[in-house]
């Protein structure tokens, strides 16, 4: 069984560890005495974890035939002219009902495909979609590249 | 796409200055032995997102800097966030770093030109910097953690679950760093070339808080790449009955 200590541990550990780490005895512990302070007053807890519930994990078993993750089309555009580029995202992009849809998802809201370090909205429309799949090279441009790269 | 690599010694050496600050030693490669290729393609995709997530920080906080510099902040806030730049490129090569362990980039296609903020206009220098610091790191860096907590914990694989911990612990001190910022802003000649900007602040932090977690929200719905980091549950996502304290403005407000 996994243990996963909670986030307050973290912030412990954190408190604890750049102290270990610091260059100059005399001035960073009480920079990160400061700092762990500030921390504890002011950042979220997390109580530990407990043990997932069954019925949290919705995910269906992996089929022979399991989807892929979604591919684009591929070609690298300059970002001005991505109009509406198909994004390729995990799980977070794709609602309960299309997991197992082979074609690329039609997502239009800018959440999206931010799934871990959404940022704040500084202008009111999406970002366009940072990662997409390249095509396939065709086979030319594979014998045509070593020749064109050797010293 | 961000390349890591080099040839050249003298550079290489500040590679390895920057990967000692990091707060702990990572784990092993990920045992992918058991996992699903749909499992390792989503976790792969997830983590080439998070390689831009990173690096946009990166452009984010030098453009902070910059403002920061001109309008003359203290040396200590300089400081801090020169090192808030030097963790999130850090973070940048650890998400590089996963994806290898999944299989690579090869195929992919990582655009990570003109990631930053959009252009200030008219915007004084000082309201400029007020903003990113009490939206991007008071309010994004905090609600970060509530979601980097929750991969964390649906994350079995041992090296995913270290490298959250990495993260983890770097972006609470991002917090905590954004709120030591912000008090800097309330005294003297920063207050006051920020002038009416800091009565806006409490309702911008609502707004942007509302919004990042409505987001995360949407896209907790599951699916393939759990155990690596790449997907989780509405379950999975908890905002404890909270100590979350309003930031110095929305304090200094009430």
């Amino acid at each position: 069984m996994r243990i996963a200590p909670s986030l307050a541990l973290i912030l412990s550990l954190a408190a604890c560890e750049h102290a270990s780490t610091a260059t100059s005895p005399s001035t960073l512990p009480e920079q990160q005495s400061d700092e762990a302070a500030t921390t504890a007053a002011n950042a979220p807890t997390v109580p530990a974890p407990t043990a997932p519930a069954p019925t949290a994990r919705t995910t269906p078993a992996p089929t022979a035939n399991a989807t892929p993750a979604p591919t684009a089309p591929a070609t690298r555009a300059p970002a001005a002219a991505i109009a509406k580029p198909t994004p390729i995202t995990p799980a977070a992009t794709q609602s309960p009902d299309v997991k197992t849809v082979k074609q690329p998802l039609a997502v239009d809201e800018c959440v999206r495909y931010r799934i871990t370090r959404a940022a704040p909205k500084w202008r009111p429309e999406c970002e366009v979609p940072r990662v997409t799949k390249k095509a396939a090279p065709p086979a030319t441009t594979a014998t045509a590249s070593p020749k064109a790269g050797t010293p | 796409m961000i390349e890591l690599e080099t040839d050249v010694a003298l550079l290489r050496r500040f590679v390895r200055d920057l990967e000692a600050t990091s707060p702990r030693e990572l784990a092993a490669r990920p045992g992918l032995d058991r996992v699903t290729d749909e499992d390792r393609e989503a976790a792969r995709f997830a983590w080439a997102t998070r390689i831009v997530d990173e690096y946009r920080s990166v452009a984010v906080f030098s453009e902070l800097l910059q403002l920061l510099t001109d309008l003359e902040a203290p040396f200590a806030a300089l400081c801090a966030v020169q090192r808030l730049i030097g963790d999130e490129l850090r973070h940048t090569q650890l998400a590089a770093t996963v994806v290898e362990w999944l299989g690579g980039s090869a195929d992919l296609s990582i655009d990570m030109r003109d990631v930053g903020l959009p252009p200030r206009g008219t915007q004084p220098a000082a309201v400029r910097a007020l903003h990113i610091i009490q939206r991007e790191l008071v309010v994004a860096e905090e609600e970060s953690i509530f979601i980097l907590d929750a991969y964390r914990r649906a994350s079995t694989d041992a090296a995913i679950v270290a490298t959250f911990d990495v993260l983890l612990v770097d972006e609470v001190r991002h917090a905590a760093a954004g709120r030591a910022l912000l008090a800097q802003f309330h005294t003297g000649h920063l207050a006051e070339a920020c002038g009416d900007a800091l009565l806006e602040l409490p309702a911008l932090a609502a707004d942007d808080r509302e919004t990042l977690r409505a987001g995360y929200r949407d896209t907790a719905i599951g699916g393939p790449g759990r155990s690596l980091g790449a997907s989780i549950e509405l379950a999975d996502l908890v905002y404890p009955a909270t100590r979350l304290r309003r930031s110095c403005i929305d304090a200094r407000q009430a």
